[in-house]
């Protein structure tokens, strides 16, 4: 839970639980995922909108406590569905390098999620018409092959007991060879996952973070070791597996304590296995950490980043100095090829 | 602190004894005050009640734990008994067509209700029916956010008001008072109280201001620092302080700018030790 708020007050009240709202515009009530999803929800009040974004974008919310009682959104989502990749994410060399959001937010609560600068609202909006989005994306793999983000704006696996979006994903991928999906994760859905097939097209992107990390800024995020258990069970079914190490945070000791994370990752996970790692210190856009030192004042948000070209980061020499050492360590456990950082450094 | 908002006299006057308030300046709106409370009387109908909530959070601007709370009687259809007390979660304005919604993140003692504002009375409401709602809530929101805007309606009638008397008003509203101000009250101990630097770490900022001859650039910058300080460790002041002693500036005799400058570099090191 987080510090910046009261999880409990003094004769016990506390937030609902997590959607126990649930916001469904009338249109979204016709499609059937909408319907599967609120069958999950029994006892959540429901209340009918015209609208996503007159709830959504709603001015001067309160996003930070919002998180800590999310509502959920039920709408159909309109086009475009598919965004060019930002430039502060890794394309991993991929030419076409797109994202789509088929949910917005997340039901985890780090303090450095640039979602809090990106959206007015802590609730979630669940887009219920995949089909548009995967009618989009067909017409696209006509063009052009395509690589996919499809857990950027929220992490697809920590809802899928709600959603099942995973399944329609996977058999979109499997259907359309020429598609390389990205879900990124920091949940432990081992079934979620292990219940789907095998695919060369679908990479599953699990990022760690040290325990203290974790603790004091990655807010109801599974811990390591669970997440490391989705790990080496999605590995030792075969599936494609990268390992982020992204953002890493310049805490006290940033050695020892991200020192003992690549050495834990070593020793309980085959990184022979690994499709390849990613690693990239803390970084965002001018105008989100803006919005996020004005309603969310913490550590992350005050420290006294470097301005370069509107993205807001650690000095130079100390992005230098992690990078280097995360690609040392890194460089124990899998080939330098298969290493990904956020920064270009000298090679050796 | 709380803030009621109620529209005619005897919805009021519960929660008038109940705090014991005294009336205070207002044009648009009585305004009544205690230590713990506020009453803004708005009057009946969209106009009054947008420019009484206006009024009352310019003359009184709000603190980060304060709630706003609307209460008063309404219309409702079969369904809702007389005198049931409601928690509103969506307001349609039937004039404008526009929809709003309170953010209820903490469960409520009261029945959740959609309700109606209508520029005249409702013979036959289909859902909770005011005159006031949703100007309330589209004023209230530009001043505090929409989780800590309370709007409860006590069913007074079903389309027919003739039989009303403000005695009757006045009882109903009494005996929903009590648990609505538990409600609101509880609410508000779960929100964080005002961020930024205490007592003791403003003065040091003051004092470091000061001995580096600080511009105002420089002087945003120290605060900045210093908030992280407190935000990281809890501590800001004690950092600030030893920060001066080391630098051979605890005695307290200025410096010029252009060597503040570079001190203020040494800070920012410090500072991310
Ligand atoms: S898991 Fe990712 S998307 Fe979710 S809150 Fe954390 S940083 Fe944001």
């Amino acid at each position: 839970m987080n510090d910046y708020v009261n999880s409990v007050s003094a004769d016990g009240t506390t937030f609902r639980k997590a959607f126990s709202r649930v916001y469904a515009e009338e249109a979204a009530l016709s499609y059937p995922r909408a319907r599967k999803i609120l069958d999950r929800l029994p006892g959540s009040t429901v209340i009918p909108i015209a609208n996503y974004k007159n709830l959504f974008n709603r001015p001067n919310q309160s996003a930070v406590l919002q998180k800590q009682a999310p509502a959920l959104i039920l709408a159909v989502q309109k086009p475009p569905f598919l965004y060019p990749g930002a430039a502060v994410c890794q394309d991993f060399g991929e030419r076409h390098f797109y994202y789509t959001s088929c949910i917005r937010n997340c039901p985890y609560d780090c303090e450095y999620c640039y979602l809090q600068g990106m959206y007015p609202s802590g609730d979630i909006v669940i887009f219920v018409n995949m089909e548009d989005v995967f009618a989009e994306i067909t017409e696209v793999l006509t063009k052009h092959p395509l690589y996919l983000c499809i857990s950027f704006d929220t992490d697809l696996p920590a809802l899928d007991g709600l959603t099942g979006f995973l399944s329609d994903w996977a058999r979109f991928a499997a259907a359309n060879p020429s598609l390389l999906l990205e879900v990124r994760t920091k949940s432990a859905a081992v079934s979620a996952v292990s219940a789907l097939p095998v695919l060369d097209n679908m990479i599953f992107a699990v990022t760690v973070s040290p325990e203290p990390v974790r603790e004091r800024f990655e807010h109801r995020t599974p811990s390591l070791s669970a997440r490391l258990k989705l790990v080496n069970t999605a590995l030792s079914e075969g599936r494609q597996v990268r390992l982020c190490f992204d953002p890493m945070i310049k805490v006290r000791d940033f050695e020892t304590v991200y020192g003992e994370l690549f050495l834990t990752v070593r020793e309980t996970v085959p990184t022979e296995k690994l499709r390849d790692v990613s690693a990239g210190t803390f970084r965002i856009s001018a105008d989100y950490l803006k919005h996020m030192r004005s309603h969310r004042p913490c550590e992350i948000t005050a420290y006294p980043y470097t301005n370069t070209d509107g993205v807001y980061g650690y000095d130079t020499e100390n992005v230098r100095e992690m990078l280097s050492f995360a690609r040392s360590r890194l460089m124990e456990m899998i080939p330098e090829e298969r290493i990904f950082l956020s920064e270009e450094l000298p090679k050796g | 602190m709380l803030w009621f908002f109620t529209a005619i006299h005897p919805e009021a006057a519960p929660v008038l004894s109940h705090y014991a308030m005294k009336r205070t300046a207002g044009q648009f709106a009585d305004i009544f005050r205690c230590d713990e409370a506020i009453l803004v009387l708005t009057g009946s109908g969209l106009t009054h009640v947008a420019a009484a909530v206006a009024e009352a959070v310019t003359l009184v601007p709000p603190g980060p734990r304060d709630i706003f709370i609307n209460l008063g009687i309404c219309g409702a259809p079969e369904g809702y008994a007389f005198g049931e007390c409601c928690r509103i979660h969506k307001i349609t304005d039937a004039v404008s067509g526009r929809d709003f919604y309170p953010d209820l993140l903490a469960d409520s003692a009261f029945r959740e209700a959609v309700l109606t504002t209508y520029g005249k009375p409702c013979e036959a409401p289909e859902t909770l029916a005011d005159m006031e709602g949703s100007a309330f809530f589209e004023t209230a929101v530009k001043a505090v956010p929409p989780d800590r805007i309370f709007l409860y309606k006590i069913v007074s009638d079903h389309g027919d008001t003739d039989a009303l008397t403000p005695q009757a008003v006045t009882d109903l509203i009494g005996k929903a008072l009590p648990g609505i101000i538990r409600e609101a009250e509880q609410y508000a101990s779960l929100l964080p109280e005002q961020d930024g630097l205490c007592r003791e770490a403003k003065a040091a900022v003051d004092d470091i201001c000061r001995l580096l001859d600080a511009s105002v650039t420089m002087q945003s910058e120290i605060t900045k620092l210093a908030l992280y300080f407190e935000l990281r460790d809890g501590n800001a002041a004690e950092r600030l302080r030893a920060f001066l002693k080391e630098e051979g500036l605890s005695d307290g005799q200025p410096i010029r700018r252009k060597e503040g400058k570079l001190i203020l570099e040494r800070l920012r090191q410090f500072c991310l030790r």
